[in-house]
C-alpha cells in the first residue's frame, strides 16, 4: 500500500537481554519515507507519453471520418492525397495538400472545390479556457485555390445541395446578401446592446446603495439539473452582454490563386492575399481589428482593401477599398450591380478609391471614381430617359469624368445621399469639352448646359435621371 | 456485512500496517475527499479538482489503503447525506456563482449548488477523520499493539494459556 518505513513509535515486544545487542547490531536502520512515490510518477509519465504518441493513430482517422461525413453532407469529398493532423494536446492543426472535390450523389467528381497547398492553425489552450472563447493564436493558409461559382440549380456552393427554403438563387444579388446578412447581424447587436444596458442599468443601481446593502455578486443564469431537480446549477455570466462564445483569430494569413467568384465576370480572383489581426465578429471592448488584402482579378485590375475596427456594435471603423481599372461593363450583370444600373449598358473604365467610416451604425464616407472611356449603350427596355442620359453623356465622347459619391445611411443599410452627378454633368462635362472643342466650345457647352438645364425640362429630367448610374438604397 | 467486515478489517490493517502515522493522515485525509467531491460524474463528465486530487494521491506517498477505503466509505455517506449537502450548497450560492465565473471551478462542479455542498462537507470531514486516523494510529501502536504482541510471545513461550484463541484472532485481525 505504500512504501514502507519504520513506524514513528514503533512497537517494542520485550526481548532476551542476551539477544538484544546481536539483534540490534543486524538490523540496519529503516529509511524514512520520501514523501513522494518516485517510481509510481515515472510509471505515470511513461503511461502518459504513451497515450500522448498512440491518441493521434486513433483521433487522426477519426478526425478524418466526421470531417468526411460532414463534408459528404456539404456535397463535398477530400481527396485521398489530403493529409491532416491535429494535436489535441499542442492545440495544433496542421494540413497538407487539401483538396476538395464535388460530388454527384454518392460518387466522387473531377471538379475542384476548393485546395491549399498548406493549412496550419493553432489554439491558444489557456487563453481559450480562461475566456470560454475559441481563440487562435495564428491560422496560416497558402497556395488556396478553388470555386464559389452556383451550382446547376443555382445554389451556392456552401451549403447543402438540396436546399429547401424555396430561395429563386439565380435572381439573388448580392447586395441583398449583404443587407440580409448586415440585418441579422444587427439584431444580434442590438439584443447584445440591451443585454449590457441592462447589466450597466444593474451596476448603478448598485452603485447607489449604501456598502452594506449592496449585492456582493451579480445575478448569474442558472439552470436546474435533471438528476438532482432540487439542486440549482449556476451558468457563467454572460460577459459584455454576449450569449455563446466566439471565435478570435489572433494573426490570420490567407494566400492563394484563382477563385471563381458566384457569377463568373472580371472580377474572378487570380491571385490574392489576406493578412489580418484580432480578427472577431463579436469583439470586446478596447479590441481593434484590422484586415489588409490585395487582389488580382481577371479582368478588373488590382484591387486593394484595408480595413479596421473597434468595439462591437457598429463601433469605429474604417473601411478603404481602391480598384485602378474596374472596367465598366463587368457591372452590366443585374445580380453583380442590380438591374437599374445594368440597364444603361455602360462601357468604360473607372478607377475606383472608396472610403469610408462609421461610428456605431452610421456611415459617412465617399466614393470617389475617375471614369474614362464612358460610354452607355442601353437595352431596349431601359425606356425613353435612359436613351436621353446615353445620348447626353456620349456626346462626351469617353474623356475623363470625376464622379464623386457621398456615402451615408448605416452599416446594415446604406444610401448615397448626394450623387454629384449634377456636378459631374457640368463639370467635368466642361472639362471634357474644352479638351474636345477649346475655349469656343467650352463657353459654348457651358451655355448649353445652362440653358437647357434652366428652360429645358427634358435636359433637367434627364440630368436628375444620371443620378441612378449608380444604384440608391 | 461481508463488505463493512471488509471494510473494518482494512480499516484495522492501516492502523496495523508499516505505514507511518502521517501517510495513514494524509491517505485518509485525501480519500475522504476523493469520497466527496466528484470526479466523473455520468451526467457532467470529468471534474478536474477531483483528478487532481486522485493524481496527488497517487504520486504523494501517502497510505493507499486509506485512500480507498475512505473514498468507499465516503461515497457511501456521501450518498446518505445528499439533503444536508445540499443544504449547505444552497447556503453557499456566492460561492457557486463566483465559481461559474472561473472554469477550472466550473468544470469542477463548485457552481452546483449540490456538488458543492458534497466538496465542502468533504473538505469539513477530511482533515477530521486524518487527524482521528493520525491519533489511533499511533495509540493502537503504542499501547494495544505491543500488548498484543507481548501476550502472543508469552503464549508460544507456554507462560500464559488463558484465552489464548482471542489473542490468535486479534493478531490475525489485525495482520500481526
Amino acid at each position: 500500500m505504500s512504501d514502507p518505513a519504520t513506524p514513528s513509535v514503533p512497537p517494542t515486544p520485550p526481548v532476551d537481554a542476551a539477544t538484544a545487542p546481536a539483534a540490534a547490531m543486524s538490523e540496519p536502520p529503516k529509511k524514512r519515507p520520501g514523501l513522494i512515490r518516485w517510481k509510481l510518477l515515472i510509471v505515470l509519465v511513461v503511461l502518459v507519453a504513451a497515450i500522448v504518441l498512440v491518441v493521434p493513430l486513433a483521433l487522426d482517422p477519426y478526425i478524418a471520418g466526421k470531417l468526411a461525413g460532414a463534408l459528404k453532407d456539404r456535397g463535398l469529398a477530400l481527396a485521398p492525397g489530403a493529409t491532416l493532423h491535429v494535436s489535441l494536446l499542442g492545440g495544433r492543426i496542421h494540413g497538407e495538400n487539401l483538396k476538395l472535390f464535388a460530388m454527384d450523389g454518392d460518387k466522387v467528381t473531377t471538379q475542384e472545390a476548393a485546395a491549399a497547398t498548406r493549412l496550419d492553425g493553432d489554439i491558444a489552450l489557456m487563453d481559450s479556457w480562461r475566456e470560454w472563447d475559441v481563440i487562435l493564436d495564428e491560422v496560416v493558409i497558402e497556395g488556396m485555390s478553388g470555386s464559389l461559382r452556383r451550382r446547376a440549380d443555382g445554389t451556392p456552393p456552401i451549403g447543402a445541395p438540396d436546399d429547401k427554403s424555396g430561395t429563386d438563387w439565380s435572381k439573388v444579388d448580392w447586395a441583398k446578401w449583404y443587407q440580409k446578412a448586415m440585418d441579422q447581424y444587427k439584431q444580434y447587436a442590438d439584443k447584445k446592446k440591451q443585454e449590457q444596458e441592462e447589466q450597466k442599468k444593474k451596476r448603478e443601481e448598485e452603485e447607489k446603495k449604501p456598502p452594506d446593502q449592496r449585492q456582493k455578486v451579480p445575478d448569474h443564469p442558472y439552470e436546474a439539473d435533471p438528476d438532482w431537480p432540487k439542486a440549482t446549477k449556476y451558468k457563467p455570466l454572460r460577459r459584455d452582454g454576449r450569449t455563446s462564445s466566439r471565435v478570435l483569430i489572433r494573426h490570420l494569413s490567407i494566400s492563394g490563386g484563382n477563385v471563381g467568384l458566384p457569377d463568373e465576370s472580371p472580377f474572378d480572383i487570380t491571385s490574392f492575399s489576406l493578412e489580418g489581426h484580432d480578427v472577431a465578429l463579436d469583439q470586446d471592448l478596447g479590441e481593434k481589428m484590422t484586415l489588409a488584402g490585395k487582389i488580382e482579378t481577371k479582368g478588373a485590375g488590382p484591387v486593394t482593401l484595408d480595413l479596421d475596427r473597434t468595439q462591437d456594435n457598429g463601433g469605429l471603423g474604417s473601411f478603404a477599398l481602391s480598384a485602378a481599372k474596374v472596367p465598366l461593363a463587368a457591372l452590366n450583370d443585374p445580380r453583380i450591380a442590380g438591374p437599374e444600373y445594368a440597364q444603361y449598358g455602360a462601357t468604360g473604365d473607372a478607377s475606383v478609391s472608396l472610403k469610408n467610416a462609421w461610428t456605431g451604425w452610421d456611415l459617412s464616407g465617399g466614393l470617389d471614381s475617375v471614369i474614362t472611356g464612358l460610354n452607355l449603350k442601353p437595352t431596349a427596355e431601359a425606356g425613353a430617359q435612359a436613351q436621353q442620359v446615353a445620348t447626353y453623356v456620349n456626346q462626351l465622347k469617353g474623356q475623363p469624368i470625376a464622379w464623386p459619391v457621398k456615402l451615408g445611411g448605416t452599416l446594415y443599410s446604406p444610401t448615397i445621399t448626394d450623387s454629384g452627378v449634377k456636378q459631374v454633368l457640368s463639370g467635368s462635362a466642361l472639362d471634357a469639352a474644352k479638351n474636345l472643342v477649346g475655349d469656343k466650345a467650352q463657353q459654348e457647352a457651358t451655355k448649353v448646359i445652362d440653358q437647357q438645364g434652366a428652360k429645358n425640362p427634358e435636359v433637367k429630367s434627364a440630368v436628375d435621371k444620371a443620378k441612378s448610374l449608380f444604384p440608391k438604397k | 456485512m461481508y463488505t463493512l467486515y471488509r471494510f473494518f478489517r482494512n480499516l484495522i490493517r492501516s492502523i496495523a500496517s508499516q505505514a507511518e502515522p502521517w501517510q495513514v493522515g494524509i491517505g485518509t485525509f485525501l480519500g475522504t475527499l476523493l469520497g466527496f467531491m466528484p470526479i466523473w460524474p455520468l451526467s457532467h463528465g470529468p471534474c478536474p479538482l477531483g483528478l487532481c486530487v486522485l493524481f496527488v494521491a497517487l504520486i504523494v506517498n501517502c497510505h493507499l489503503g486509506s485512500v480507498l477505503l475512505f473514498m468507499a466509505l465516503c461515497k457511501g455517506l456521501a450518498l446518505t447525506l445528499t439533503g444536508p449537502e445540499l443544504m449547505i450548497g444552497e447556503r453557499f450560492t456566492s460561492l457557486a456563482q463566483r465559481s461559474a465565473d472561473v472554469p477550472f471551478l466550473y468544470l469542477s462542479l463548485w457552481s452546483h449548488t449540490g456538488y458543492l455542498g458534497k466538496t465542502l462537507l468533504g473538505f469539513a470531514c477530511a482533515p477530521l477523520f486524518a487527524i482521528l486516523m493520525h491519533v489511533a494510529t499511533v495509540q493502537f501502536r503504542t499501547r494495544l499493539m505491543a500488548k498484543l504482541l507481548e501476550r502472543r510471545r508469552l503464549m508460544s513461550a507456554g507462560k500464559v494459556a488463558n484465552k489464548a484463541w482471542m489473542v490468535r484472532i486479534a493478531c490475525w485481525f489485525f495482520g500481526l
